[in-house]
């Protein structure tokens, strides 16, 4: 097991440099440079001055230099410094860090809550009228862009309705409030994200839940199962359920990037404060450094996800369990 | 008469049409007595424990006709709750080719105690593993403590066929179903395991269904038998009358093929 841990973890290496060449290469394709941002809006800014921070930045060396010099630095844990206000780019991922978690921890869990039952319910009963209510609801949840579905809801229940903030994650008056009333200022401006972000997942994983468990109803155990005279939710839980939910583990660490990464749409649309609205402005104003810097953390998570989901599997399956 | 199907019939839907696998079965079982069902491979021996066993629906057939008759009631047309109070109780099943049949995430002892509890609420922990050891003794396992502790990936076919009959017998059925119990095996432990079930039906006082395509095993191990061919009982009588003096073609065949 822990050679097997070892092993995994320096086949990492690679393929971590990997996507990191890959993303600088993306990156240094696209047309548009960081300077051209700081300096083409800003008419003070001289072509000479612009020279000089080319040369500060280093971006006029050759593109397999600048990848080499921006390795090295990290390997130092050194990610550079923002071209846009020039702090460090780790400190800007770190900061918008904890939205980011807050908003993706929180729409898996309403995710699992809503697309487990509801997937084992469909295939338990299946072609019932709540089979094919979910089917429907399903197809439409999947083909709804993000960005649509988020536009309607906002346009409904804000305002239409006015219930519900449509943007940032708290209000100016934030401070003044009780923690009850913090607490729920919160809660408010979470729900048209998360319930966004969690939408598009759902009806995938509980198509997903109720094929795996529409297979798992006709395995030959289930029918020892009910030759022993055990009643239908004794099957279902006891025997079905562990089968047919093992799969979740995998769905679900291989889900932990997003969870850093962050949606792009969902945060941009609804201006929250996270790393995938960084990420985003990053990208349009070309600032090298927090870009690369949000994609390693990416692809480490990545990573890092599929280890945690491969080693929880080999624990929770006793078929592939190891010594 | 302890079991009786009346004009059993069943019928697959499949991609290329319905298939009727059995076609107007009938057949008496007394108490006590040892019961084979011979036939060829798709002869629809399978397809009758399934209908017993009220598991036609999960795979994928539907019983189109007929009454399967225990204790003066129908199991066919008896509620799900009414009827699974009998299932692993007072019927019970070893399916054919048992490889498959333990659930592969739950540890085999606890797979087997479940069969004692679901029919014992209440039992107590003691009474439990004691009953639960006397039947693993009974199949004739050793090594009690691992072989509870494991997972079915981790024994041996025998092991596991013997974990099933385990399972068939805890709670002292009446009626044992033995769906070709000895396929995949060594010629050894075929024997083994037939000359087990024979020897449990002694000790035990159980009627057998048992259901092979070995006419020699029939011979041995049966008082009475039934011919299968193409879904229909072509020809049913005790072992003597079958081997002396078979009436059909098809069952002179059978004997002949296999002397
Ligand atoms: N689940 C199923 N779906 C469709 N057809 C089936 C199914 N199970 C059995 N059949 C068909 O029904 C017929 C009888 O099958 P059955 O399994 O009862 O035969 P069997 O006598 O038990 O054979 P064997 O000796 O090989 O076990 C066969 O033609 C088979 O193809
Ligand atoms: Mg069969």
């Amino acid at each position: 097991m822990f050679q097997y841990l070892i092993k995994r973890l320096l086949y990492s290496i690679p393929i971590l440099i990997g996507i990191t060449l890959i993303t600088f290469s993306i990156m240094y394709l696209t047309p548009g440079k960081p300077t051209d941002m700081i300096s083409d809006f800003n008419a003070k800014v001289t072509s000479e001055s612009k020279e000089r921070l080319i040369k500060l930045y280093g971006l006029d060396k050759p593109w397999y230099e600048q990848y080499w010099n921006w390795l090295k630095r990290v390997a130092a844990f050194d990610f550079g410094s923002s071209f846009k206000d020039g702090r460090p780019a780790s400190q800007k991922i770190i900061e918008r860090l904890p939205a980011t978690l807050l908003l993706n921890i929180l729409s898996i869990i309403l995710m699992l809550i809503i697309a487990v039952p509801a997937g084992v319910y469909s295939a338990v009963n299946k072609y019932s009228l709540f089979d094919r209510a979910a089917t429907v609801i399903a197809f439409i949840c999947f083909s709804a862009p993000v960005f649509w579905a988020a536009l309607m809801l906002m346009i409904v229940f804000g305002l239409w309705l006015g219930w519900l903030p449509v943007s940032g994650i708290v209000s100016f008056e934030f401070n003044e409030l009780s923690f009850l009333g913090k607490t729920w200022d919160l809660a408010k401006h979470l729900i048209l994200p998360v319930f966004v972000s969690a939408l598009g997942s759902f009806a995938a994983l509980s198509r997903y839940i109720r094929s795996g468990m529409l297979d798992v109803l006709k395995q030959d155990y289930i029918k020892t199962a009910y030759a022993k005279g055990l009643s239908r939710r004794q099957v279902i839980f006891n025997h079905a359920l562990k089968n047919a939910l093992l799969p979740l583990i995998t769905i679900i660490g291989l889900s932990i990037p997003g969870l850093i990464g962050g949606s792009f749409i969902i945060e941009t649309v609804f201006s929250y404060p996270g790393m995938g609205r960084l990420g985003y402005d990053a990208v349009m104003a070309r600032d090298y450094p927090v870009i690369m810097g949000i994609g390693v953390i990416s692809a480490f998570l990545t990573l890092f996800g599929n280890i945690t989901a491969d080693l929880l599997y080999s624990f929770a399956d006793p078929r592939i369990r190891r010594r | 008469m302890i079991l009786s199907a009346q004009n059993l019939s069943v019928a697959y839907k499949t991609d290329s049409g319905v298939v009727k696998a059995v076609n107007g079965v009938s057949f008496d079982v007394a108490k006590g007595e040892s019961f084979v069902i011979v036939g060829r491979s798709g002869s629809g021996k399978s397809t009758v424990v399934s209908a017993i066993m009220g598991l036609t629906d999960m795979d994928g057939g539907k019983v189109l006709s007929g009454k399967i008759m225990y204790g003066g009631k129908n199991l066919l047309s008896m509620p799900f709750d009414e009827r699974r109070i009998l299932y692993g109780k007072k019927i019970s099943v070893v399916f054919q080719d048992p490889q498959s049949y333990l659930n592969p995430v739950i540890k085999v002892g606890r797979q087997i105690e479940e069969a004692v509890v679901v029919h014992n609420r209440g039992i107590s922990k003691k009474d439990l593993s004691s009953i639960v050891n006397e039947t693993l003794k009974k199949v004739k396992l050793d090594d009690l403590q691992r072989i509870a502790n494991s997972y079915p990936h981790q024994l041996s076919g025998g092991q596991k066929q013997r974990i099933l009959i385990a399972m068939a017998i805890i709670n002292s059925p009446q009626l044992l179903i033995a769906d070709e119990p000895t396929t995949g095996l060594d010629a050894a432990a075929q024997k083994q395991i037939l000359d087990l079930i024979e020897e449990l039906k002694q000790k035990l006082g159980l009627t057998l269904i048992m259901i092979t395509h070995n006419m020699k095993v029939a011979k041995k191990y049966s008082d009475k038998i039934a011919v299968m061919h193409n879904g229909e009982i072509t020809e049913s009588a005790s072992v003597k009358e079958i081997f002396e003096n078979p009436k059909s073609e098809y069952t002179k065949m059978l004997i002949e093929a296999q002397s």
